[in-house]
């Protein structure tokens, strides 16, 4: 089912929003950018949905890579956390934990305690060569180490997907794709699976939406800094009961690389506006996070990010931040505390609406 | 606001969108020498990490007796051979797509269309060798990388 939106940019507005029972899940980039959010700010959320995405502060594993911070991130995060030769090169699970109370130590982040009683799931295809299952595995054992209960987790390996989120839509890839736009048919809604998993009372997912799908303008919420490599607009999907005033949830949809509205593909280090037209709101429309949304008050925020390829930021993908290009000082960045320019604005509009 | 008129004639001022000629023509010495100093500095990279490895891989000699090591490496170097595979494939596949397009080139039926084709076959051979002169420099960089930290878990530093 595809939902419209209409012409109008709206400022987004408050609901009677129930504090502490959001949840936030997302894709590739945007699953290590759920993690980053889960940690940062983990007094509001009560669940995750992580879909080919590696543990927090993944890029910082092996810090001689390179003798600059910010290079051995980005190789960190190429070699390590997405492609890694073999297992034992993977992401060091334990020591990232270790890493992740320190942060909550020094203030950056929410208490670790509070992640004991979230509902965390986790996908990897078999089928995936852009983020390898061995590093997923990694984010599991990552969220245990942290004390979230092996029950609560739902772990999933198994299904021959690439990279991308499963829809049932006969219009999307087939399955063991591993390209753009990253949406694959895999005979079930993913986005159903992870909001059943989080919030274990929903209702079947709407026939009929009732509600709106609403575009803001996101630049409010990181004071338009080109550094946040973030678009003009952002969607929010609103349930007509929850316009009414009825008590609603926040779910925060977090898109991966290549998969913003205004993404346009990169030919030979330029994008090409001539030929490609802007990758549009399909992640928005068609992965089914507004049909369950809508029978279960639950607000669905899509936060928006955008490629920028120049001399100060190296982002031609449109991925959200989870090696540091955003960070003022290179050689401290702040990309997962609560301070980190994305992390800030995506609060900020969690905080909008309520939550 | 100066009420003289400007004694040299004045640049006009660049379309939105269009970078400014002149301005971006001062910028190019500097960024030449920038060029230089970033290959030098990447070059050194390389090496230092090569050094580095390297003094690994004599620390790990005197773990020479032990199984695990060895199997571990084993399996480092195999999946090093399955990319370079992976890259031969894509690389044979490339070639016989671009000998598909220039058998086809006979088939244009206007000279436009001749050098159309022509430089569609230039463009898509060099965008070949580029992705794989990328995806190459990319698993030696991964190598390095993995390596290193493979090496330093094993050695506790």
């Amino acid at each position: 089912m595809v939902v419209s939106v209409n012409s109008q940019i709206v400022q987004l507005g408050s609901y009677k929003v129930q504090r502490g029972q959001s949840s936030v899940s997302g894709l590739s980039s945007g699953a290590f950018m759920t993690v980053q959010l889960h940690l940062a700010h983990s007094a509001s959320f009560s669940g995750v949905g992580i879909i080919a995405g590696g543990p927090f502060r993944c890029a910082e594993t092996y810090r001689r890579a390179a003798a600059v911070a910010e290079d051995a991130n980005i190789e960190n995060s190429l070699y390590i956390c997405m492609n890694p030769l073999v297992p034992q090169t993977t992401p060091n699970a334990q020591r990232l934990a270790e890493l992740a109370h320190e942060t909550a130590k020094s203030g950056q982040i929410d208490a670790i305690s509070n992640l004991a009683d979230d509902r965390v799931y986790i996908f990897t295809g078999s089928k995936d060569n852009v983020v390898y299952s061995d590093v997923v595995a990694r984010t599991r054992q990552f969220y245990e180490l942290l004390g979230v209960k092996r029950t609560s987790i739902a772990y999933h390996d198994t299904v021959p997907a690439g990279h991308s989120i499963i829809t049932d839509n006969p219009e999307d890839s087939y399955l063991p794709t591993n390209q753009p736009p990253y949406i694959n048919n895999g005979g079930f809604m993913q986005s159903h699976d992870i909001l059943n998993h989080i919030y274990s009372d929903l209702k079947p997912p709407a026939e009929q939406l009732s509600g709106k799908l609403l575009r803001f303008d996101q630049t409010e919420f990181f004071g338009n800094e080109e550094r946040a490599s973030m678009s003009r607009f952002g969607y929010a999907y609103v349930p007509r009961a929850v316009e009414e005033g009825a008590p609603a949830r926040v779910h925060i949809v977090v898109h991966g690389c290549k998969q913003g509205y205004n993404y346009v593909e990169y030919v030979n280090g330029r994008a090409d506006i001539s030929n490609s037209p802007p990758y549009g709101n399909r992640y928005i429309t068609t992965t089914g996070y507004n049909e369950i949304a809508d029978s279960n008050n639950i607000i669905v925020l899509y936060p928006q990010a955008q490629g920028t390829d120049n001399g100060t930021i190296q982002n031609p993908d449109g991925c959200w931040d989870w090696w540091g290009y955003t960070s003022l000082n290179p050689k401290q960045p702040d990309y997962y505390s609560r301070d980190a320019i994305q992390i800030k604005a995506i609060y900020g509009m969690l905080s909008r609406l309520g939550g | 606001m100066s009420i003289y008129p400007p004694t040299q004639p004045q640049p006009e001022p660049a379309k939105p969108g269009i970078p400014d000629l002149q301005s971006v023509a001062a910028q190019v010495a500097p960024a030449a020498l920038g060029h230089v100093l970033k290959t030098h500095a990447m070059l050194n990279r390389s090496i230092a990490r090569t050094l580095n490895n390297g003094m690994f891989t004599a620390g790990l000699a005197t773990h020479f007796m032990d199984p695990q090591i060895w199997q571990e490496l084993l399996q480092l170097q195999s999946a090093v051979v399955q990319r370079l595979q992976q890259q031969n494939e894509a690389w044979l596949k490339g070639c016989a797509i671009l000998l598909q397009d220039y058998v086809q080139i006979k088939d244009a039926n206007t000279m436009s269309k001749l050098v159309e084709k022509q430089y569609n076959l230039v463009a898509q051979w060099n965008q070949l060798l580029g992705s794989q002169a990328t995806n190459l420099m990319g698993l030696e960089e991964n190598i390095e990388v993995d390596y290193g930290y493979w090496a330093s878990q094993k050695l506790n530093v």
